[in-house]
């Protein structure tokens, strides 16, 4: 019996071993393992011995079984490797060819600069507050205190719809909205929005722009306050080694008024200047119109102009680019800008 | 306003080297800052000798002492003669238009520098005196050879030119300015000392005010005056102010204004035609001409200076012809006054006149030191146009102004610093800008100088203690105020959709709201056109109803550039009578995934457009559905209006051929109306396995694909979790008039695995309203 059994598995582990394809190894399995297969045949042969010699008999039949499972495994996979191997060949790639185009959009440099400075003033506490760009006299001029005869107010310089309604000029109309609906509470907001001046457009004006204005009302807030601001905010735009300097100058609303520069250094070595924005302490007239008492009351106002911010980050010539939209200008403005 | 060294020097002796800076850090914008003539090596020379040059005629050859050396120069000026001091370039030299001086030979003739015309200076022709026109200038005196010839002609020192804001008349005047440049550095100024000589005739002229807009008139009565050129010194600096010379009793007039901020006038005495000088208020309509020869039409109330009858002068904005100073004026009246502001800015705004007089009775003068600039110009006519004067001043005053008293606490100052000042240091302060302050307990009692008009509160006082501390000289001190800061949920949203598109391709922009009127309507009627009265164009005249406008623009200025791929998104608002609303529109002629080699070009179409929509609107968890329209900007076979909850919120389709004749698809959505309908929650992920089945059906063409995915919907509700479109055929095999559309569905049950028979029970239930409500034929 051993002897037999011996062939019998020599005979299987040959014919795998000889198996080529997956259907070769179907084969050998029906042949051998499937119900009526010829190691199931032997099987039954069982039934014919004594009840002694039976489970030698069993278990190697089932030592065969297990080991012939064992060896079509393994074939069967290095036949698949195999396969595949010589399929994978076949679909050899040059890998050189370029790539698919996959288009990102970018956001509008103007954007970018007012995202940026409301993330700056947000971490700050700052809320972000808007209003409509076609706006009255009362809340644009009036209240924040340009006098009757102003220049501002002449038609020369402002875009005017009817005698009560224009294009705001800034986005200090705003603030005063923003007064009127916090009735007396305090106040820390910034407003960006669209503008618009009687501006011939040329490489430096533009009849339409951008402003981020900032106003902060409470008790006790000082011109001490307000630099702080704008210094900490001049190094979030232009770096940390940046100095401001402040000059006197007038806007209606604000008392005292000042103009920011940002301090840089030339080729030379001395150093330039290059005004960034307006600001000042809120004038008590514009507090009393808008509900505060200026006795006990105080605030900061500024106001940034955005296309000159996006000028000096990036170097750009003309502000008119801004509103060409130029696809070469607008695809350069994606990615890390820093 | 230009500021003079030169000018300057009337009032300050010492005048520092970093004017520029310190104008800028405590007094006013500078606008420019350099030079007056920016001119060196120009020297006094002697002429020793002048001979003819051997090869030309018109050629002088002249020997000049330059103090340290003599040179010879050749000349080419008819007036150049022996013992003339004159101007010399001497080698090296820079004259205006680059022009730099070198050792050359003329003719044969060596030549080491040379003599200069004023031309050659850069003085304009129309200003250089007759003398001079034809040929160099000299000297009439002697002068120290070797040193500055600038120095001599008045034309060096530096100009500043200040930005000035409404606020500061008080520096429009050299001495205004002074005032306040002696404050910044701790010093006073001096007037010029002037001796004057008044004659024992008396002033034979009477003033009398009967205007209720003027405060003060004061005249002066000369005789004997000679009407002719200014000296070279006072050319020079009208010249250097812009202002054109004209005669020297105009000239100096004009030197007043700029020197003290006092506007004068003289008339011609004789034409003025009465000793009787009459100030009113004009209240008849009348014409009259002005000096720049122009007819004027008064009205009502403007300020006029009569001789009783007869109009004489604008008062404050500028003199009649009919009383001019001519040449051969022999006796002139003189005036100076003071008048209201408003009333001036009402005449001068009327008349449409604007004169360097009204713009400094608009910002206010000096009441204070109108006297001192009268005698300076009475000194000036005696010295410089041979004037007799009359014995005492006519005048009339009827007020005055003056500055409100204003009470200011220190610790309100401190307090709106934030800085800690003494209470010294405060008064230290405005007592160098020459206030006058009283101190009551711990509050300030303060005044602002005559020649202040801006200071009538107390943050004017405060602004004024912060500048001359100096702004940059304040300590910073971190905000406390907390705030809960933010994004709104709209602002948070509107970021959203930028991101989203910029992120899937689309390039932002932003373009003009302004739009010609005739092209407003043309993708989108919002309303009743809003036009600016004074548009800058015609193209620019009227705000936008769509986005559309500024993005096929931008579309055709790219293609103009043969930049093909302009895919693009602008998120901004648009305008009509009463309304104001925030659009987002998109445009696309380019899928965002290309590859030219593999041949996907990415044409877009309409469903490339709605499935960036799709994103729009599931990243704003809000469902809408399309319906074809009829939009004229649009192709008419592909366009749809974007509907949520039945109402229309934007529109979609191909730009019509007729506008860009190019495959271009696009948008616009109104953000305002995409109000939240769902809030977002969480569903729980299914624990039982998804079942698929597709669905083919014939179906006739004009039956909307949507119906049927809204049918299919419907009737599967929750068991449906995707449902698509995954093939639409026409042509063989099927029916003309009808096509073959295939659905995959994908059911899932979050309860219980499902069974084969429940997935058909439901399929059938689809199938059965496919036939009956659709007459589709289910193909197998």
């Amino acid at each position: 019996m051993e002897n037999r059994f011996e062939h019998l598995r020599e005979e299987i582990v040959k014919r795998i071993k000889e198996s080529l394809t997956v259907e070769d190894i179907e084969l050998i399995r029906n042949n051998y393992l499937s119900k009526k297969g010829i190691l199931s045949q032997e099987m039954a042969k069982m039934r014919d011995l004594s009840p002694e010699e039976r489970p030698l008999f069993g278990k190697v039949i089932n030592e065969i079984k297990g080991l012939v499972e064992e060896l079509l495994i393994t074939r069967l996979t290095e036949i698949k490797d195999k396969v595949l191997l010589e399929k994978m060949g076949s679909e050899k790639i040059d890998v050189t060819i370029p790539g698919d185009s996959i288009r990102i959009g970018s956001i509008h440099p103007l954007m970018q600069v007012i995202e940026d400075l409301e993330d700056f003033f947000i971490a700050q506490g700052f809320e972000v507050k808007e209003g409509p760009e076609v706006e009255s006299d009362y809340y644009n001029f009036e209240m924040m205190n340009f006098e009757k005869g102003h220049p501002a107010r002449d038609m020369q310089d402002t875009f005017y719809i009817d005698a009560e309604t224009l294009l705001r000029t800034h986005t200090s109309p705003v603030q005063a909205r923003v007064m009127l609906e916090k009735k007396g509470d305090s106040v820390k907001i910034i407003c960006p929005g669209k503008t618009y001046r009687r501006d011939e457009d040329d490489p430096t004006h533009s009849h339409q722009f951008m402003q981020i204005e900032g106003l902060v009302i409470d008790k006790d807030i000082s011109f001490a306050n307000l630099k702080d601001t704008l210094l900490k905010m001049v190094r979030h735009l232009f770096g940390n080694d940046r100095e401001i300097r402040m000059r006197p100058s007038y806007f209606p609303f604000v008392e005292p008024g000042v103009e920011v520069d940002v301090v840089y250094t030339k080729d030379d070595g001395t150093k330039g200047y290059i005004e960034v924005l307006g600001a000042g302490l809120v004038h008590p007239n514009v507090l009393k119109m808008g509900g505060y008492d200026p006795k006990k009351f105080s605030g900061f106002a500024f106001g940034i102009g955005v296309e000159r911010i996006a000028i000096l980050k990036y170097g750009i010539e003309d502000i008119r680019n801004f509103y060409t939209n130029d696809m070469r200008f607008l695809n350069q403005f994606k990615g890390d800008l820093s | 306003m230009k500021i003079l060294e030169n000018g300057l020097k009337k009032f300050l002796d010492n005048i520092p080297n970093n004017v520029y800076e310190l104008t800028n850090g405590y007094i006013t914008e500078v606008e420019s800052y350099g030079k007056l003539y920016d001119i060196s090596n120009v020297v006094i020379g002697k002429v020793l000798e002048k001979n003819k040059h051997e090869n030309a005629d018109t050629l002088s050859v002249t020997k000049v002492d330059l103090g340290d050396r003599i040179e010879q120069i050749v000349c080419g000026a008819p007036n150049v003669d022996k013992g003339q001091y004159v101007i010399v370039a001497k080698e090296g030299a820079i004259l205006p238009g680059d022009f730099v001086i070198k050792k050359s030979k003329i003719r044969g003739v060596e030549s080491n520098g040379m003599i200069c015309s004023l031309r050659e200076l850069g003085i304009e022709d129309k200003n250089v005196p007759e003398q001079f026109k034809n040929g160099i200038y000299y000297f009439s005196e002697a002068k120290d050879l070797g040193t500055n010839a600038l120095e001599h002609l008045a034309m060096d020192g530096f100009v500043l030119e200040l930005s000035l804001t409404p606020n500061r008349g008080d520096l429009l005047s050299h001495y205004g300015y002074s005032q306040d440049l002696a404050a910044v550095l701790g010093t006073k100024i001096e007037l010029p000392k002037l001796a004057i000589n008044e004659n024992n005739l008396e002033n034979p002229l009477k003033v009398k005010i009967e205007s209720i807009y003027t405060n003060s008139y004061y005249a002066r009565y000369f005789e004997n005056i000679e009407v002719k050129e200014s000296p070279w010194w006072l050319k020079s600096f009208l010249i250097g102010m812009d202002c054109h010379p004209i005669n020297n009793v105009v000239d100096i007039t004009n030197y007043i204004l700029y020197l003290y901020g006092i506007p004068m006038h003289a008339f011609d005495a004789k034409k003025f035609n009465s000793k009787q000088i009459v100030v009113k208020d004009n209240k008849k309509a009348q014409t009259v001409i002005t000096l720049d020869g122009e007819e004027r039409k008064l009205e009502n109330d403007e300020i006029v200076i009569t001789n009783g009858n007869e109009v004489m002068a604008l008062g404050g904005v500028m003199g009649l012809e009919n009383s001019m100073i001519d040449n051969d004026s022999k006796q002139i009246i003189l005036e100076v006054a003071s008048f209201n502001s408003d009333s001036i800015r009402k005449t001068s705004k009327k008349l449409d006149l604007k004169s360097d007089s009204s713009l400094r009775f608009e910002r206010g003068i000096d009441e204070n030191i109108m006297m001192h600039a009268l005698n300076h110009a009475t000194y000036l006519l005696e010295t410089l146009a041979n004037a007799k004067t009359s014995k005492g001043i006519a005048s009339a005053i009827v007020k005055k102004n003056e500055n409100p008293t204003i009470e200011i606490s220190v610790k309100e100052i401190n307090r709106k610093i934030g800085n800690r000042l003494t209470k010294k240091a405060i008064i230290g302060l405005l007592e160098k800008l020459n206030y006058e302050v009283v101190e009551v307990n711990n509050d300030l009692s303060v005044k602002a100088p005559s020649y202040r008009h801006d200071i009538k509160i107390n943050d004017d006082v405060l602004e004024e203690i912060v500048r001359l501390y100096g702004m940059n000289n304040v300590k910073n001190a971190p905000l406390k105020l907390s705030g809960i800061g933010g994004l709104s949920n709209k602002q948070k949203r509107i970021r959203l959709l930028r991101h989203l598109l910029a992120n899937i391709g689309f390039n932002e922009v932003v373009t003009y709201s302004l739009l010609k009127e005739s092209s407003v309507k043309k993708y989108n009627d919002l309303g009743e056109i809003i036009n600016v009265l004074r548009p800058l164009t015609n193209d620019r005249k009227s705000l936008r109803q769509s986005l559309l406008n500024g993005m096929v623009d931008v579309f055709n200025y790219n293609r103009d550039r043969s930049i093909d791929d302009v895919n693009i998104f602008e998120i901004g608002h648009v305008y009509a009578e009463g309304i104001e609303n925030n659009y987002l529109a998109i445009l696309s002629n380019k899928k965002s995934n290309t590859n030219p080699w593999k041949k996907e070009l990415g044409a877009v179409d309409l469903y490339y457009l709605k499935g960036v929509l799709d994103n729009i609107m599931s990243s704003l968890k809000i469902e809408y559905e399309l319906v074809s329209s009829e939009n004229p900007s649009f192709h008419p076979y592909q366009q749809a209006v974007i509907l949520v909850n039945q109402e229309k919120v934007g529109i979609i389709g191909r730009i019509n051929p007729r506008i860009i004749d190019k495959n271009v698809f696009g948008l616009e959505i109104d953000l305002d109306r995409l109000e939240k309908t769902t809030y977002f929650k969480y569903t729980p992920v299914s624990k039982y396995p998804n079942v698929e089945r597709d669905l083919a059906v014939v179906l006739k063409e004009d039956i909307l694909i949507n119906d049927v995915l809204k049918m299919i919907n419907q009737t599967l509700k929750k068991h449906l979790v995707k449902l698509e479109v995954f093939d639409i055929y026409k042509g063989n095999h099927i029916e003309q008039g009808y096509q073959s559309v295939a659905f995959k569905m994908v059911f899932n049950d979050h309860e219980k695995t499902l069974e084969s028979v429940d997935v058909d029970k439901m399929v059938g239930k689809v199938i059965r309203r496919l036939e009956f409500e659709f007459q589709g034929k289910i193909r197998n």
